[in-house]
This record gives C-alpha cells, structure tokens and sequence, in this order.
C-alpha cells in the first residue's frame, strides 16, 4: 500500500516536473544570461538533470507501453526528430523552441537507451535488435554512399564546418541507437539465455 | 408419417447401405473400407434425426475432426428414399421397386439434386462434402436407379 | 493340453519399431545441421564452426522459450480449482501410460482445441475453458466417459513418444536457418555491395590531404587527426590487399553459401514439417487404441458417432465394390489430391482409421520411402556443392549422402521384415530410385555443361572459374582457376561423376542385402534375454556397424582409388581402414556367436523354430507366441 502510494506520489512530481520544466524552457528567454555564468550553467544543469530523471522514471512508470514496438518507436522517433532540428536539418528559427529541441535530444538520447532496455527486459529479442539494427546500417551506408558520394570526405566535411547542416544528418542517430542495441541486446541475450536455462532446470 | 419410419424394415436398411456403399464407392473410393463400420450407426443416427457435426476448429496439432463423406451420404441417401417412399405411398424398397417396374413414368420421381443434398451438407458443416456436391448429386442418381432398377 | 494354433490377424505393434517420426526428425536435422556441422569438420573456405554451433544452439534456445511466447500469444493460464477433476485424470491417465511426469493443464480464453506443448522438463495440456469444463463433464459420464479419455489420452501419447520435442526442435531449426541465412544473404550482400561501391574511393583516400583542406583546423587538433588516420605506408598495404580481393566473387560466395540454405529450408519445411505433423498424429492415436484395449471409443470420438451406437455393430470390412476404370481426368484429379495432401498438416480420417485398423501401414511403404530417400539424396547433394561444404565433398564425394541414405532404408527394412515380408524387390526399387533422381540431377548438369561446351565456351569457362573460386579462393584471384582445356575438364568430370552414381548404385545394395539379412536373422532371436528392449538397439547397432564399415573403409577405399591413386598407400588411411576392418570383424564375430545362442529357439519350451520370423508366429511345439512384444493388443 505504501509503496503504491509512493510510486503514485512519485509519478505525479514527475509529471509536474516535467512541466515546470517544459513551462520554463518556454516562459524564460533562451537567450538570458541570468547576470552569471554558474546561474546558467546551474539552470542549464537543472534543465538536464530534472527532465532526464523525469523521462525516466516515467518511462519505468508507463513501461507497459513501453515494452511494446510502438512504445519503443516513440524514443527512437523523438531522438531522430531533435537531431533534424539541432543539426539544421528541420529549421527552428525561435531560441526557445532551438533550446527545447536541444533539450528533446538530451532527453532522447536517454530514453532510447531505456526503451531498449525496458523493451529487452520484457522481451527476448536481442539477437533479432542486433542482427537487423546491423543490416539496417550496412544498407544506409551503402545507399548513402552510393548517392550522396564518399562519406569519409562528407564526414570531414561535417567535422570541419560544424555550422552547415551535414548530409549524414542520420549518422548521429543511428550511431546512438546501435551503440544502446548492441550493448544491451548482447545482456539480455545473455541473461534471457540464463533464465531460459534455469526456469527449465527449476 | 416420419420420413425415417421406413429404417425399421431391415431390406429397407440393407438398401440405404448398399445405395451409400455406391455412392462412396464413386465420390471418396479411399472411404469405402473404413466407412463399412459406420454406415449402420449413421443409419441408427439419422432414424433419430441426429447428425454428425464436423468441427473443422479442431485443426492441426489437436485431434482433429474426420470429415467423412459417409457421415453426409448416409443422411441424404435416408432422406432421398424417404421422400421417395412417402411420394410413391410405399413402405418397402421391394414393394417400390415393383412399382417402379410397373409404372415406367414413376421413374421421374428418381432425381436428387443439388439443393436436396444441400440441405444435409449444411447440417453436417462438412467442408470435404461442401466440395463435392455435385459429385455427390451425379452419384447418387447414379446408385439410386441403378438400385432400383436392379432384381 | 496344448492349445490349438490360432490364426489371427496380428497387428503390429508400432512402439516397439523405429519411429517414423523420429526418422523424419533425423531426416531434417541431417540436412540442414549435418551438411554444416560436416563444412566444420572437413576443409572449409571459412570458419564454420561457429556457424554449426550456432544452428544447433540457437533453435534450442528458442524451443526452451516457446511455452512462454505460447502464454503470451494465447493468453494461457493454469486451470483453476473447477478444472480439478480433470487435472486429476489427466494425472491418472498420464501415470497409466507411463509417463515420467503430468502435464499441466493451462486454459485459454481464445477458440482454442486441446493440443499440447512443452519442453524436456515441462509439458503443457492447453485448451478453452469451455471445451475443458465440457471435457471434464464428459469424464464423468460413463457412456462418453471413453471417449472423452480418449482424447486426452492422445494428447498425452504425443509426450510418450517424444514427438512434442522433435516437433518443437524442428520448427525452430527450420526458422532459425531460414532466418539466419536470410539475414545472412541481406547483411553480406549489402556488406559486399557496400565494399565494391566504397574500395575505389576508400582505396584513394589520402589523409594527409584531406587535412590539408581543412584550413582552420588548429595544429594540435590537425595532428591528433593524423595519428587516428592510418598511416601512407598502412594504406598502401591495404591497397596490396585489396587488389587482390575480387569482390564480385566474395557476393558470388555470399549469395552461394546461404541460398541453397534458404531453398532447402523451404523445401523441408514445406513438405518434410507436414508429413512430420502427419507422422506424430497417427504414434498418438495408435497409442490411444493401445491403451484402451479397443478401438471404439477412439473412433467414437473421432468420428463423433455416439460410442453406444458404435459398440453395437461389430467391425466389418466392407465387400469389395466393383469400380469403373479410371479416366484420364480421374487419375489426375487422384494425383492432385494426392499432391495437396502432401502438404497437409493434418492426416484424413480415412487413412487415421486405416491406421488404427492395421497399424503397419502407418510405416512408409516402398514408393513413400524412395520418395524420402531419394529427396533426401537430391537436398544433401544440392547443399553439399554449396561453397560451405565443396571442399569437404570434393574430396570424399560419396561418405556423406551414401550413409545417410544407408540409415534411412535401412531403418525403414525393419517393419516389412518383422512382418515376415520380403524386402529385396522393394529394397531394389528403393535404390533405383534414389539412384535415378541422382543421376538426372547428375545428367542435367553435364549435359548443360556440353551444352555450354560446344556453344559457348567463355561462359562455361567464366562460370566453372566463378565457382572454383566462390569455394577454394573466394575472395581473391589464382592463376590455378585457369581452365586450359575445357572438353577435357568436362569429359573428366562426366566420368567421374557417373562412376560415383554406379559405385554408389552397388555399394548400397550390397549394404542394404547384408543389413536386410542381419536384420532378418536378427529377428529371429526368440531367446535373447530381455528380448523386448534390447532387441531393437541391438538392430540400429547392426545398421551403425555396416554404416562404420562403410565409412571407414570401403568408400575411403574406393574414393581415394577413383580420384587420387597416389594416395592409395598413405599411412593414415590404411590405418583408418584397417581399423574398420577390425571392427567389422569383431562386431560380426559377436553376432555371429550370438545368432547361434539365441536364434531359432522358443523361449518358453526351447524346441526349434525353423523359418524367418513373422508377427503373429508362434511355436509348433507349445503355440507360445514369439516376440509378443512385437504385437498390439486391442480390439477393433
């Protein structure tokens, strides 16, 4: 009972920080210096922190949802959306909405790698994420490569004019979506295959 | 009178068997030797006006249901010489056939068709039967004359 | 006073021979993990263990996690208190056929009929919750009470006789190949098209310039870029290597090593998986009749005629009906029916009950063994050439597919020989058979490659590179695969290929006429002690013998005089064949002395019984019938 009332009061702070936290991005001026340095990079701090733990928890909370394909779509849909915005990709001329999508992305990249993990803990299916997530690569590169040219020398390029939009635009998102599949899928291969085991031995 | 009060007279059973023998014999050749076992059961069943229902549901990996086309062609081969019997105002297949003989022009009373054996076909569910309908029809004619018309 | 001969219809008793489906089992993990396990062993262009490993482990895998995608799927869960009483008769009825454990019996909201499911150690009984409350109803009331067990009782035999776990093994192996190599052809394909599109830009890529064009990087930044990137001299070793990679060859290898993979997998789980569904349906009901002692209840409930009805009419076999002679139009609406039935998962009621009624006919016959065999010959030979396993089979052509074939006709001897009917004119149709599809398979290629021969040369030149090097040299260039003189490549090959078919041809007659005569005398041991458990394994220990024989010295033998005389001395392989030799020698010595201790001889009163043993045969001396256990006890 307690500790239902617990998670319950639990959601609700993170629901309302969550919020708070959207009402601020929106209400504060992005490009405010708050007099000091250690007040932004405090606020800056404040914004990641609180909205990282937020997503998380509720996540955790609502993992019903998402332990499901949808629900683990929803992430990887965000994080690829942010990553158009923050990399010029999908132009965002306001500040605010320039800091929210910077935020999203801080966000994303987290709740990816909890999504997949939530989806593999509730789902055995690691071996399916590894083998198609490195398919899915092979064959980007390969028809990226084939029409948009030498990716080595645009990924230089990109290195070295950080300020224009790149055309690997779905580099960075797919490079952080495989780098929480592989990781993840091999554990819970591996632990799903232990419990395999044991529950037959039991 | 009941359509199925003539199964009491055993030449009249006799006949419903041999008639369904034929008419397997014709339509599902591989039925004919497991189905022997069935046919007086079947005619026992069809005397109370019960049926077999074939629950195709039961597919693969349960038991399984047996769509055997005897359960179907012993139904209509009792409904078929019922009627038959009851039109020409007989009570034994013997006593028919003499008529038969008698009067040529009865023979038009002699014709199954499709919608006849419809009927049971639905009852039954039977999905094997379903799809040999008009097999069924051709063959049952086919019994049912060559039945009567013989000593 | 001794009781007078009986004649009577002696029906066999399936269970105590080999399994058919667990021959069918066999049949597709030997495909399928024995053509990889075998690219492990022998020479292989690539590693393949971890392939094998892999095919074996994964499909496991997968079977141990089914039951619980089975609850998820059909929203399963454990039958409560109601379902009480018939979780007890299951219980019961488990315990009376023997089982080593009770299934437990699971529920399901969902339209569902009562099947069966499970791993090694835990065994599940599903059905909707309606239909087992109705279930249970019906083992309560003594008229349907029989039929009602029935069914259960034919759920439970698919635990006795295994086929729970071969079915479920099975299905995986087959998902898992196909899956695997799918992914396998997508992954490596892409990966290979990505080389042949990225090697010319990659290959020129020079670091230094690159950075060079990148005016405003800092120094420091500049240089620690520099030592990420490899070095001129680490290029132009990649560049050395590379040239010599050939890359649409390395697709050639790809799309070579999984396809054939993919096609067979589809092929054995097209028409091997439905006759396997097929196979374990009859061992059930068969078990059902076993068990019960009679037939009626079995036929009540697959029939749904009201069990009082059937016990009232004694079983009778019909009186041949006179049938007209077929029509064209007829013989090919039979072979299409015949057709779709192959692919059938579940047995018509008509052959069930044709096998409840004579059990033997539950074992392939002659055509449906040829058909297994000679399929089984057609699929090894196809993914043997497969560049996984060319080397290994280029160099012993005749081990793999000989044996296995060896195995499965002879295991399929058993049944017509311990019904005491002659086996060698459908042993010789067997062979013929199997020996025929492999020679059109054989003729189809040669004559293809004449064809090529004499009209277009460069491309049977281009191809017979491309394959050589897909296998042997697969990712580079050799002066080795340079074909001088074509016709006299081709002619060769005709030969030797042709020669194979015919040694093969004789090699398995000769093998089978020994194995059939071992198995024959062997039937006749009436006073082997514990006759009925150890009989059979001492039969599949007959079969491994001559299996041994053949493998180690007669095909080594004949393989190594037909494509490299040279080595016809070399030490090791006059040891293995020796070895062999010894071991034949023994293995007959011991059948030989046993033959003459048991064979021929009743059990209970030890007077002589000459003749070859028959289901239903018995002594003249005191009418004690012989290898009871060979016998199903039950009435129609």
């Amino acid at each position: 009972m307690r500790k239902a009332t617990l998670t319950l009061w639990l959601t609700r702070l993170a629901w309302g920080l969550l919020i708070f936290d959207v009402l601020l991005i929106f209400v504060v001026p992005a490009d405010t210096h708050f007099g000091s340095l250690l007040l932004m990079i405090a606020y800056a701090a404040w914004l990641i922190l609180t909205l990282v733990i937020t997503s998380v928890w509720l996540m955790i909370r609502y993992r019903a949802f998402f332990r499901t394909w949808p629900g683990w779509a929803v992430p990887l849909i965000t994080l690829i959306l942010s990553s158009l915005v923050i990399q010029g990709i999908l132009p965002v001329s306001h500040p605010n909405f320039s800091l929210f999508f910077s935020m999203l992305f801080v966000v994303s990249v987290c709740s990816a790698g909890v999504a997949t993990a939530i989806l593999l803990w509730y789902r055995d299916v690691g071996l399916g994420l590894i083998a198609w997530g490195l398919v899915i690569l092979v064959w980007m590169l390969l028809f990226s490569w084939r029409f948009q040219g030498n990716l080595i020398e645009l990924f230089f390029s990109s290195l070295i004019h950080p300020d224009k939009p790149s055309p690997l635009w779905w580099w960075n998102s797919l490079v952080c979506v495989c780098g929480w599949i592989i990781p993840l899928s091999v554990i819970s291969f591996l632990g799903h295959t232990l419990r395999l085991i044991l529950r037959e031995w039991q | 009178m009941k359509t199925t009060q003539f199964l009491s007279v055993p030449e009249n059973r006799a006949a419903v068997r041999a008639i369904s023998q034929q008419v397997l014999a014709e339509v599902e050749p591989d039925e004919v030797e497991v189905s022997a076992s069935f046919i007086e059961p079947l005619i026992d069943m069809t005397a109370r006006g019960e049926i077999v229902t074939v629950d195709t549901s039961d597919e693969a990996g349960g038991f399984g249901a047996a769509d055997l086309m005897v359960t179907v062609v012993v139904p209509v081969v009792v409904a078929v010489l019922g009627n038959l019997l009851t039109k020409l105002g007989e009570v034994e297949i013997e006593e028919l056939k003499k008529k038969l003989k008698r009067e040529k022009e009865a023979k038009v009373f002699i014709k199954v068709t499709v919608e006849d054996i419809e009927v049971v076909v639905k009852r039954t569910k039977s999905p094997g039967a379903k799809r040999k309908i008009k097999a069924l029809a051709g063959a049952l004619n086919g019994a049912l004359l060559e039945y009567l018309a013989s000593k | 006073m001794k009781a007078p001969p009986q004649k009577t219809e002696a029906k066999l008793n399936i269970f105590a021979l080999p399994s058919q489906t667990t021959l069918l089992f066999g049949l597709i993990v030997t495909v399928l993990l024995g053509t990889v396990f075998v690219g492990s062993i022998g020479p292989s262009p690539i590693c393949t263990w971890p392939l094998a490993l892999g095919l074996l482990f994964l499909p496991l895998r997968t079977f141990l996690a089914r039951p619980e995608r089975d609850f998820a799927r059909h929203n399963l869960s454990p039958a409560g208190d109601d379902l009480a009483d018939l979780q007890q008769a299951i219980e019961t009825n488990a315990k009376a056929i023997g089982l080593r454990r009770t299934p437990r019996l699971v529920v399901s909201p969902s339209k569902r009929p009562l099947y069966t499911f499970g791993t090694r150690r835990h065994w599940y009984i599903a059905v909707n919750h309606e239909a087992a409350l109705r279930l249970q109803e019906s083992l309560e009331d003594p008229d349907v009470a029989p039929v009602a067990q029935a069914r259960l009782i034919h759920e439970l035999y698919h635990f006795k006789t295994g086929d729970y776990w071969q079915m479920g093994y099975t299905r995986e192996l087959l998902r898992t190949v196909f899956l695997f190599m799918a992914w396998a052809a997508t992954f490596f394909c892409g990966f290979g098209f990505l080389l042949i599109v990225a090697a010319p830009d990659f290959l020129q890529l020079d670091p230094t310039k690159l950075l060079e064009q990148a005016g405003n990087l800092t120094p420091e930044v500049r240089q620690m870029l520099l030592q990420i990137m490899p070095s001129p001299g680490e290029m132009e070793a990649v560049r050395q290597k590379a040239a010599v990679i050939n890359l649409p060859l390395v697709l050639n290898f790809i799309v070579g090593a999984t396809l054939p993979y993919v096609i067979m997998g589809g092929i054995l789980w097209g028409l091997y998986w439905p006759k396997l569904w097929r196979m374990r349906e009859f061992y059930a009901d068969a078990g059902v009749v076993q068990a019960q002692g009679k037939a009626t209840p079995y036929l009540s409930a697959l029939t749904q005629i009201p069990l009082p009805l059937l016990k009232k009419y004694p079983y009778e076999r019909s009186l041949a009906i006179c049938q007209q002679g077929k029509g064209f139009l007829d013989i090919v609406r039979e072979w299409w029916r015949r057709i779709k039935a192959l692919l059938k998962r579940h047995p018509d009621a008509a052959t069930r009950i044709t096998c409840v009624k004579d059990p033997s006919q539950v074992i392939d016959n002659w055509v449906d063994a040829a058909i297994l065999a000679g399929s089984l010959t057609l699929l090894l030979d196809i993914l043997l050439v497969s560049p996984l396993t060319i080397l290994y089979a280029g160099s012993w052509p005749m081990h793999f597919s000989t044996l296995a074939i060896l195995v499965v006709v002879s295991l399929n001897l058993i049944s017509p020989l311990a019904q005491g009917k002659s086996v060698w004119s459908d042993m010789l149709k067997i062979i013929v058979v199997v020996v025929a599809l492999r020679l059109a398979w054989l003729l189809l290629t040669i004559g293809l490659m004449i064809l090529l021969l004499v009209f277009a040369p460069d491309i049977l030149s281009e191809t017979l590179v491309a394959f050589v090097a897909s296998s042997a040299h697969f990712a580079g260039y050799s002066d080795e695969l340079i074909f001088d003189n074509l016709s006299a490549f081709v002619v060769k090959a005709s030969i030797l290929n042709l020669a194979q078919v015919l040694i093969i041809f004789f090699i398995l007659m000769v093998a089978l006429v020994l194995v059939a005569f071992l198995l024959r005398c062997l039937l006749t041991w009436y006073r082997f002690p514990q006759v009925n458990q150890r009989l059979m394994k001492v039969a599949y220990l007959v079969i491994g013998w001559v299996a041994l024989l053949l493998g180690l010295t007669i095909l080594p033998l004949i393989t190594t005089a037909l494509l490299r005389l040279t080595d016809l001395l070399n030490l090791p392989g006059i040891i293995v064949g020796a070895l062999g030799l010894i071991i034949a020698a023994t293995g007959l010595g011991l059948f030989i002395y046993a033959h003459r201790k048991y064979a021929r001889r009743c059990p209970r009163c030890g007077t002589a019984v000459p003749g070859w043993y028959h289901v239903g045969k018995r002594c003249k001396a005191c009418n004690a019938l012989l290898h009871p256990w060979l016998i199903a006890e039950y009435e129609l």
